[in-house]
């Protein structure tokens, strides 16, 4: 498998991304990565079979990138959008509640109140 | 008019929020009952006739998007549209359910059918992450802690498993340069297997996220149970939503079949997502969260049914799921009554419903007996024909086992509906008693009239041996006595759940979607 630089980019983003998921214990930060591992996927998208000197799909060109993953991508990035805000606005209410972003003491708080 | 069906109920919903309340509850009946007909129309068009439909816009063939309705599609709209008008009964007339509920309720119900229509790899993965942010909304909807922390797992859990599925697309697509399943199973069938092992790691991380799958059925308990949700969303996500995860699962199985048979893989897995479902429901008291770690064992029975990889069980696989929304949602609509009646969620406080709510009662004995697949029920014949479907010994050894425990936990879960009540109990209003009857003899017709039934739905003969059948009837009973047994002997007491299956934090999940997606991928090597 052949990847150009944008891929890997974009692979390596994924995976720092991930990786935060998994050491950081903030909600805010885990919220922030999912944010970031969306943008690494789109950018993944944008980079499939991207080269050198191509020019924006408009009117009848020649050597036009490819016009899919970018129209498809708009709506990925909406959605990514629309996952972070939601998310947040319950980071918000749960912040009210238990008064921590930790997903460990949160956790416990949650435990607790059964 | 496959695109109507899917546009006009969510602008319908939309203007939902300038109407009064009144009008709004008489509407949303009007659109369920609208789209039970036409979906219906639907299903007699590709059941009767034959008839395959597809609708493209945008360009001819792989150029467009395609919406897409078989005979299997069409059951599942079907199903959809049934149990959305049922819920419909139970709550807007019972709760005076709020507008902006049935808003989220009607669009959840378009994309849930969105996602059975869509023949788009990138059109079903906005449905479901748009479908999995309604449902956070739903599950969070009462604004009480626990279940905005539930809410918040849940949406982030099953936001990172369709990041993992939209990495696979992308490599699927960078591969192939098409988007469309049919095009897909037709280039996927013409590679050479290994090299679409990471595509395929990738998006089975994340569908197996979406069913629940044993290291990663974390998020669904507690999404499920959540103390906070209306019933209705409970019974829609444990009844419908993940339903709609296996159908997707089924068609990511196939269209990776001819290049990657992962199916001895996902045989094991099922068994093992059974029997912790299994374990950790006999282990809790609360009403809810039973049945919800329930749901999970019934998940991994049906994808243990559906890897066997065989005609019968394949076929009892699938009616195992309609069943199971049958019954499933029956349960938990019941609970629901059960617990704003008593007052509490403990099984161990609830007692004597039969003699305070008798067709509450009857109904939820009609669905313990369908779900533990006992003799006249629904449970029964799809279970027959899964078992039936198992060639080797020791996988229908299996089949018996996890069945027992299914039995087991059950019996628990029966305890609420003997003795007499404790405390003075409202009547149960007409709507919701009349649609859980309507449930309750559903689940006992189709058990009855159960290989009509199947061959109505998949228009093939699939018998069902009298000799056979007794023997399973037989089965049947002695791993109810057993069970019984067992119970009183044992169990009888409460046990703390073990924390290692039920309370894991985000990271923890994080590291086991990780460690799934690396297993998946070294087991694809190796098999």
């Amino acid at each position: 498998m052949n990847l150009n630089a944008v891929e890997i980019v974009a692979l390596l983003l994924f995976m720092i991304a991930l990786l935060g998921l998994l050491i950081k214990r903030n909600i805010i930060k885990s919220i922030l990565c999912l944010a970031i591992i969306d943008l690494a996927v789109v950018l993944f998208f944008l980079g499939i079979n991207a080269e050198r000197n191509r020019v924006p799909p408009i009117g009848t060109v020649q050597n036009a990138a490819d016009p899919v993953a970018q129209a498809i991508m708009i709506t990925a990035i909406v959605i990514g959008i629309a996952v972070t805000s939601v998310s947040l606005m319950m980071f918000i209410a749960l912040y009210h509640r238990y008064g921590t972003a930790d997903w460990k003491k949160a956790l416990d708080a949650r435990s607790r109140e059964t | 008019m496959l695109y109507l069906f899917v546009l006009a109920p969510i602008l319908i919903a939309c203007s939902f929020l300038l109407l009064p309340q009144r009008i709004v509850r008489w509407t949303s009946l009007v659109v369920y009952i609208g789209m039970f007909g036409f979906s219906l129309h639907l299903f007699s068009l590709t059941r009767f006739s034959g008839q395959v439909l597809t609708v493209t816009t945008g360009g001819p063939g792989i150029l467009g998007i395609t919406l897409y309705c078989d005979l299997m599609a069409s059951i599942y709209l079907v199903l959809i549209s049934f149990m959305f008008v049922c819920f419909h009964f139970y709550s807007a007339i019972r709760d005076r359910a709020l507008k902006m509920f049935s808003v989220f309720l009607t669009i959840l119900q378009t994309l849930l059918i969105l996602i059975v229509l869509s023949r788009d790899l990138f059109n079903i993965f906005v449905a479901l992450e748009v479908s999995t942010i309604v449902c956070s909304i739903l599950i969070m909807f009462k604004k009480e802690s626990r279940s905005i922390y539930d809410g918040l797992f849940y949406l982030m859990t099953n936001t990172l498993g369709m990041f993992f599925i939209l990495m696979g697309i992308g490599f699927l697509y960078r591969q192939y340069g098409v988007l469309d399943i049919t095009e897909l199973t037709r280039l996927i069938a013409e590679t050479p297997g290994k090299s679409l092992l990471l595509p395929y790691s990738f998006i089975m991380t994340g569908v197996c996220m979406k069913c629940a799958l044993f290291p990663l059925h974390i998020w669904l308990p507690h999404a499920h149970g959540t103390p906070g949700a209306p019933t209705v969303v409970s019974a829609v996500l444990s009844g419908l939503n993940v339903k709609i995860s296996l159908f997707l699962f089924i068609r990511m199985r196939a269209m990776f079949l001819p290049a990657l048979d992962m199916d001895a893989f996902f045989l094991f897995l099922g068994v093992i997502t059974a029997f912790a479902g299994i374990l950790m429901a006999i282990r809790q008291k609360d009403i809810k969260l039973i049945l919800a770690y329930h749901t999970v064992s019934q998940m991994g029975l049906i994808v243990f049914g559906l890897s066997l990889d065989n005609a019968f069980a394949t076929a009892g696989a699938t009616l195992h799921t309609i069943n199971h929304a049958l019954f499933k949602s029956l349960l938990f609509l019941a609970s629901g009554i059960l617990i704003s009646k008593y007052g509490t969620r403990d099984v161990r406080h609830i007692r004597g419903v039969l003699r305070a709510f008798p067709l509450v009662g009857f109904a939820m004995i009609s669905g313990i007996l369908g779900i533990t697949g006992a003799p006249l029920f629904n449970g029964s014949i799809s279970k027959y024909f899964m078992q039936s479907g198992a060639e080797r010994f020791w996988i229908e050894g299996l089949f018996i086992l996890i069945n027992f425990g299914t039995i087991l936990s059950f019996v628990k879960f029966g305890q609420v509906l003997f003795g007499t009540p404790d405390r003075e109990l409202t009547p149960n209003d007409l709507s919701s008693n009349a649609i859980l009857s309507l449930l309750g003899i559903l689940c006992l017709l189709t058990g009855v009239l159960g290989s009509p039934f199947l061959y109505l739905l998949f228009g093939e003969h699939f018998r069902i041996e009298p000799p056979e059948y007794l023997f399973k009837v037989a089965l049947w009973g002695v791993s109810f006595v057993v069970a019984r047994w067992i119970y009183l002997r044992h169990i009888h007491g409460d046990a703390r759940p073990a924390r290692f299956f039920s309370d894991v934090s985000f990271n923890q999940m994080g590291m086991r979607t990780v460690g799934f997606f690396v297993i998946l991928f070294l087991a694809g090597r190796l098999l």
